[in-house]
């Protein structure tokens, strides 16, 4: 099945990606060179501040918590994937319930209302990578869009 | 598919993945995982599903062609808004980072070599080939995520009007 292998693919890149980022810390000792290659390939998207950033060894890893979590969030997504077969498509409202927590904490961040935690940004992230992660699972996992629809549409269509 | 349609819709997703990853300020909404490029990849393909001439299912095929081409068209108009804002406000960047490690607790000795290194490069001249290599690569794969994202709400708001 096409979809899939892409979805496959997806999972191993998502998993080469993990591994790096938290390879650095480890690698800072042994392989410097290769640790920081790896930390500018992962800098390119993430502001890699280290007082942001969870630690391994008493080194930062590659990304910050947000990112960190995001990233997780998605491993756990398409592992639910792998496990379940398919996943279907939630009510909008609770995208959005999810997404607006690091929206929040971002800008009251911003403003200087208060200063978030690390366990702030780690569950915030985490519940963005959920949303975006699944809804990107949802999109990659079938062409015949039968899971967009409602559980007695999408019989419907099947048995038609 | 059609070719023009797929140009016209990344020219608008990738002005706005453009504005929102070079702009001053606004930029800072990348900080939450790239959310600007994802957004212009995601306005790509709900402006290419606004010019069909009749509601028609996106496919994911169009889906991926649409944010790659939007990723594209993106990383070069970045390019030339990050010139733009270069001539107006000079390393702009470097400065905001400056202020922000000066106003924190603990920051190490390499982060100041890094900004040192960076302000050095700059000096040098906009250097725009790296800037241009670094958005052709991180561009398109985010605006792939948004436009695959934008897919599903695309393809719902379809289902459901039917």
């Amino acid at each position: 099945m096409v979809q899939k292998k892409r979805i496959i693919i997806v999972f191993a890149v998502l998993n080469l990606w993990i591994i790096g980022f938290t390879s650095v810390p480890l690698l800072k000792t042994t392989a410097p060179t290769l640790a920081n290659s790896i930390s500018d390939v992962v800098g390119r998207t993430c502001h890699q501040i280290p007082n942001r950033s969870l630690y391994i060894d008493g080194s930062p890893i590659a990304v910050c918590a947000r990112c960190t979590a995001v990233y997780i969030a998605g491993w756990v997504v398409l592992i639910l994937y792998f496990l379940r077969g398919k996943i279907r498509l939630f009510p909008g409202y609770l995208y959005l319930l999810c997404t607006a927590p690091m929206i929040l904490d971002f800008i009251l961040e911003k403003m200087s209302i208060y200063h978030n935690l690390t366990a702030v940004r780690l569950i915030t992230g985490g519940l963005f990578g959920l949303t975006l992660f699944h809804l990107m699972i949802v999109s990659m996992q079938s062409d015949d869009d039968v899971s967009l629809h409602s559980r007695g549409q999408a019989w419907k269509i099947k048995e038609s | 598919m059609e070719n023009q349609r797929i140009i016209s819709a990344a020219i608008i997703g990738g002005i706005t993945a453009a504005v929102l990853t070079t702009m001053p300020v606004i930029n800072l909404i990348n900080c939450l995982c790239c959310i600007g490029v994802i957004f212009g990849g995601a306005i790509g393909l709900f402006y290419y599903a606004r010019l069909s001439p009749e509601p028609e299912v996106i496919t994911q095929p169009t889906a991926l062609t649409v944010g790659i081409v939007t990723g594209l068209f993106g990383a070069f108009f970045a390019v030339a808004l990050e010139w733009i804002f270069y001539e107006m406000f000079g390393p702009w960047q470097i400065e905001f980072a400056r202020d922000l490690a000066e106003n924190m607790d603990d920051v190490p000795a390499y982060v100041e070599d890094i900004l040192d290194e960076l302000e050095n490069q700059i000096a040098s001249g906009f250097n725009w080939g790296s800037i241009l290599l670094e958005n052709l690569i991180i561009l398109p794969v985010f605006c792939l995520v948004g436009a695959m994202i934008a897919r599903v709400f695309i393809n719902r708001n379809l289902i459901e009007k039917q």
